[in-house]
């Protein structure tokens, strides 16, 4: 469903991070975003859809204007992404360190 | 050339430097502690020559997806040091750039080298943009700065960044 696929291509878009950016402040209309941005009302529109596909936003059916809210747990798959190649090293330093003291291993040959 | 970032992590491991050797040079070994933590690895491929490709797949916890990797040894010098290039790949084995942000170094040289240390091992490892542009050698050096707690910009961290430590 929320594949990293789809979440990377949302937030490879900078209309897109810009509205994200704008979410995390608080929920906003379809208008209230479209203002700053400078694009078309459709243009938002198809955005919106595309980070909604990704699990990065949702939208409230409570209000007539069904403002979009960020989904902050949509994001948690590509920060653990990304936090793996950063870690990548101190992470595997530990378990080799685990991994030697390991007993069960013994020596590998 | 002169200024390539260059970041380092250095450890020692409480075993002889044939076992830690074995653990970096057997592919039954790197399996079960190469990778983030919460990742499960496999190895796809591992032809230990100068040269010979290491193709790996990793895959996230929760179901979060599934990344590939492909290394390409440079370097061996038996119990003492390895330099490969390391990057990502697609199912396919095909060099892709870093899924998340194209300004990731498409390519980065990993150097090893290790040296008794008292009883154990003392691993020195280095990571080197290779053929970056300014801004992915900016990106790296952003990133990979962040793992120890968060970016000062104070230049006295950054240039012992740089200077690889």
């Amino acid at each position: 469903m929320n594949s990293l696929d789809a979440q990377f291509a949302a937030l490879a878009d900078p209309a897109r991070r810009a509205i994200l950016t704008r979410l995390a402040r608080g929920e906003a209309t379809v208008a209230e975003l479209q203002r700053p941005l400078g694009i078309s009302q459709p243009a938002v529109s198809r955005h919106l859809k595309v980070l909604e596909e990704a699990g990065l936003i949702a939208q409230s059916r409570a209000a007539q204007a069904r403002p979009r809210r960020l989904r902050p747990e949509g994001l948690e798959a590509a920060r653990q992404w990304i936090d793996g190649l950063r870690d990548l090293w101190s992470d595997s330093f530990d378990r080799l360190d685990a991994f030697l003291a390991d007993p069960a291993q013994g020596e590998t040959r | 050339m002169t200024d390539t970032p260059r970041f380092t992590i250095t450890r020692a491991f409480a075993a002889p430097r044939a076992r830690v050797w074995d653990a970096w040079t057997e592919p039954e070994a790197l399996a079960q502690w190469f990778g983030p933590k919460g990742t499960c690895g496999s190895i796809l491929a591992f032809d230990f020559r100068p040269g010979g490709e290491w193709r790996g797949r990793m895959d996230m916890p929760d179901g979060g997806g599934t990344m590939y990797s492909k290394f390409v040894f440079r370097e061996i010098e038996p119990m003492s040091r390895l330099v490969w290039v390391h990057g990502f790949a697609d199912a396919e084995g095909n060099r892709i750039r870093a899924p998340f942000a194209e300004q990731f170094p498409l390519e980065m040289l990993t150097v090893v080298h290790f040296a008794d240390e008292g009883e154990g091992t003392r691993v020195d490892l280095s990571w080197t943009p290779l053929d970056a542009t300014p801004e992915e050698e900016a990106f790296f050096v952003s990133m990979m700065a962040s793992m120890n707690g968060g970016w000062s910009g104070s230049f006295e961290q950054l240039d012992e960044f740089l200077a690889g430590g």
